[in-house]
């Protein structure tokens, strides 16, 4: 199935069917919020398209989506199409689109040539053979760590904003959050409420592990904000921080391989493909970040520990280097159209 | 004791049937016409049940059985068959719970459709949910189960079942057992049985539910004797979007627009009061309206405040910023439309603020309710075409759920789901409750009753 690059009119043919039928309601925020809107555009498909998460329970529940029929729906593509263009449309700076377009590509080359820099910097800087006999913080010290690390979370927290108030006035019809749907939104994806899914759960990866998706999703997310925090403690990462850092780093591994799982086993005709390259891509760069964050305490006392340091920290600045112009982006999108749907529930 | 039954169909009564027979241990074969894709007949339009209940989770209050049994009797008029009738209102009172324990998620809240919060609990994902969750069942239970197996003939001889011949890989097979269930639906889909009653305009007639419920089954028990239920040759018919297929368009082709507008024909004349009062037998009643006109075609015509007020609709509206462009862009008379249009607008009494008691009475057709003056562009018209949701002939059967022949019954042989639905509903139509006969009756053909 060849993606075009405008797949609007085509979410808005399919959705309105959907609008006039409303049998998914319950599932997940979509069906919700389709339901303010009699007629659909433009806007409005974009933040529909960014409140799925693309469980396939509404794909399965449909009655239209055989190729027999004529309605030919397949929603959760369809709004995964459209999903991937409202990152093409307010990606900033716009230069980096081809980003989204070879996401494999774009990250792994980043990963490659991220990794190759620092260990041949560190080489030349202290010599090829010392890296192993070094205590780390001669090689890290706390005086570069500490402002690098600042720095990249400002630039991407920056970008980031940059893209959010773009796509923010795409969506936003003249309306403004609410501080209760502030709360809610964030209560919402914090407790992954749409991913129960009305008490079914998700359709993937199949019918008897309906939270699955959930457990692994969850898994990468609070085992990254674990991990994060406990960073921070850099150079004292052994001991509690140490602990809580391997379980987080564990937490994303275990999650980003059921992640994978979940994608090599899935079936492909209800995926928009451009969604399904972005989010892979990803996920392997989180499960090799996960995976060298497990080796830190693995490694300690042995010659290795600085090569697996300094790739991993390697890998988590290209993690957030990348960011704005990864599936990194779904975070804020989806963010703001919950709290936009939050927002108009309590409008009404 | 363990028998060899034989089910013909594959929507939810068909499936409620099987589940039963395999619970006891019965050994089952079921036979669906349509693709394992399309399975499930009319029961994957469904969403929701309406049964007698006291307070419970799904619903929003109780709901007598003397309640149940008024509302039915409300819309058809009578019962056809009151011993099954009653016995369907009575069982009704299970069915959520049993749907439950076989794995069906009920809805905690719903929206929308607050007029049925408190007589029908709906469950998640609807109609092919339901049916699909049954199939999963039922081969887990063993149930062998064949896709695109038409059945051709049943054989029939002194009030016993004695064998059925079935369509497979596009070849005559005979099959033999000792319990039969017809759940194979009604004819809505069969032109050629409808033309019938319809003649020519058929063509234009939109089959709202599966192209695969052709009847056959009914017509050859019938052409055995069995004994007919339900009105002949009527159907449930409602306006739907003429730019809709011909077939498997379910609920979503529906027009909702038309107490908001005028409805006109070809001919740019109106033919009935839009704003009849009664909100089902509004809706109920345009099919049949819409059937009586010149190319059973006509038109909904609303302006721009009554977007929103209504369902929306699958198909966009056709759009113009003047009634002559309008006009122009459906193809009708644009002189005879804005006079019309002026005509309606001109002698419209609003007796207060609430448009319900907005009438128009000067008319030769009057507009009893909703008479809001179409002024505000753009206007909106939507194609209307008849569209059949279910046809109501059905066969008689007993409180057994055994076919009743002319001179008396089938001995192996039980009906149930559309195919039977005349018994309790020979017209006329509740929301809700064609699943609550067909998962009773099923349930009662595969033996629930020890017999």
């Amino acid at each position: 199935m060849i993606e075009g690059n405008n797949s609007t009119p085509e979410a808005i043919r399919q959705m309105s069917i959907c609008n006039a039928c409303r049998y998914c309601e319950g599932y997940c925020a979509v069906w919700d919020a389709i339901e303010f809107k009699p007629v659909l555009n433009k806007g409005y498909i974009s933040h529909l398209a960014n409140l799925c998460h693309d469980c396939r329970d509404c794909f399965y529940a449909c009655p239209y989506n055989d190729p027999d029929h004529e309605f030919k729906l397949n929603i959760p593509r369809v709004l995964g199409q459209v999903q991937v263009e409202t990152y093409y449309a307010n990606i900033r700076p716009k230069s980096m689109k081809f980003a989204l377009e070879r996401p494999i590509l774009f990250t792994s080359l980043s990963a490659f040539i991220a990794v190759i820099l620092v260990m041949v910097y560190s080489s030349l800087l202290f010599g090829l053979n010392k890296i192993s006999t070094l205590p780390m913080t001669t090689i890290i010290p706390v005086s570069l760590f500490k402002p690098a690390t600042i720095a990249i979370y400002l630039y991407t927290l920056v970008i980031w904003s940059w893209e959010a108030l773009s796509y923010w006035s795409e969506i936003n019809e003249g309306k403004r959050f609410t501080a209760s749907g502030v709360m809610r939104g964030v209560y919402d994806a914090f407790f992954y409420r749409n991913f129960l899914g009305g008490g079914t759960g998700c359709k993937v990866p199949g019918e008897n592990n309906k939270y699955f998706r959930l457990t692994a999703h969850s898994l990468v997310f609070f085992g990254f904000i674990v991990a994060l925090i406990s960073i921070s403690f850099y150079p004292n990462i052994f001991g509690y921080v140490g602990i809580t850092y391997f379980l987080g780093s564990l937490a994303i591994s275990i999650g980003t391989v059921a992640l994978i799982y979940i994608h090599i086993t899935e079936d492909r005709g209800s995926r928009s493909q451009k969604q399904s390259s972005l989010d892979y891509a990803f996920t392997v760069l989180l499960f090799f970040a996960g995976i060298t964050g497990l080796l830190i305490p693995i490694s300690t006392g042995t010659n290795w520990f600085n090569w697996n340091f300094l790739i991993h920290d390697a890998l988590i600045a290209v993690v957030f280097l990348i960011a704005p112009f990864s599936k990194f982006i779904h975070p804020v999108f989806r963010l703001i159209s919950l709290i936009k749907y939050r927002s108009d529930s309590y409008r009404l | 004791m363990h028998q060899k039954v034989i089910i013909v169909g594959g929507g939810n009564a068909a499936l409620s049937g099987a589940i039963e027979c395999e619970e006891r241990g019965d050994d089952v074969t079921l036979f669906e016409t349509s693709t394992a894709a399309l399975r499930g007949g009319n029961s994957k339009y469904t969403r929701d049940i309406r049964y007698a209940h006291e307070e419970d989770e799904f619903t929003a209050g109780g709901y007598t059985k003397d309640e149940l049994r008024k509302d039915l009797l409300g819309v058809s008029g009578g019962f056809d068959n009151p011993e099954v009738a009653e016995l369907v209102i009575d069982r009704s009172q299970e069915m959520a719970e049993w749907m439950r324990k076989h794995n069906i998620t009920f809805k905690k809240e719903i929206r929308g459709t607050l007029s049925l919060s408190r007589t029908n609990a709906f469950f998640m994902g609807g109609g092919r949910v339901l049916v699909d969750t049954y199939y999963k069942l039922i081969k887990r239970l063993h149930v062998k189960i064949f896709y695109e197996a038409p059945i051709v003939s049943i054989s029939i001889a002194n009030g016993v079942v004695n064998g059925i011949t079935a369509m497979i890989d596009n070849r005559e097979k005979q099959f033999t057992a000792d319990r039969y269930i017809f759940a194979s639906g009604g004819y809505e889909a069969n032109k050629q049985w409808l033309s019938k009653f319809w003649g020519e305009s058929v063509k234009n007639i939109k089959i709202r539910g599966s192209r695969y419920n052709t009847g056959i089954p009914l017509r050859s028990l019938i052409e055995n004797g069995a004994l007919m239920c339900g009105s002949e040759k009527a159907g449930h018919m409602v306006a739907v979007d003429t730019r809709s297929p011909e077939f498997d368009a379910g609920i979503v082709s529906r027009i909702d627009a038309i107490p908001w507008g005028i409805v006109i024909n070809k001919n740019v004349e109106r033919f009935y009061d839009e704003g009849e009062d009664i909100w089902p037998k509004r809706y109920a009643i345009w099919g049949r309206l819409v059937a009586e006109q010149d190319s059973q075609l006509a038109y909904a015509i609303i302006d721009n405040k009554s977007i929103g007020k209504f369902m929306p609709t699958a198909y966009p509206s056709i759009d113009a910023y003047s009634i002559d462009e309008l006009a122009d862009n459906i193809g009708l008379k644009a002189q005879d439309l804005s006079h019309l249009i002026s005509d309606f607008n001109g002698g419209i009494v609003k007796k207060d603020d609430d448009v319900f008691n907005w009438s128009n009475h000067k008319l030769a057709i009057p507009k009893s309710h909703w008479a809001v003056p179409i002024n505000t562009p753009p206007y909106h018209a939507y194609p209307l075409s008849p569209g059949l949701t279910f046809t109501y002939q059905g066969i008689r059967i007993n409180r057994t759920g055994r076919v009743v022949l002319k001179d008396g019954e089938l001995e192996n042989g039980f009906a149930a789901g559309e195919i039977a639905s005349g018994n309790v509903l020979r017209s006329g139509y509740l929301a809700g409750f064609g699943l609550t006969i067909g998962t009773t009756l099923g349930r009662l053909a595969g033996g629930w009753e020890n017999d």
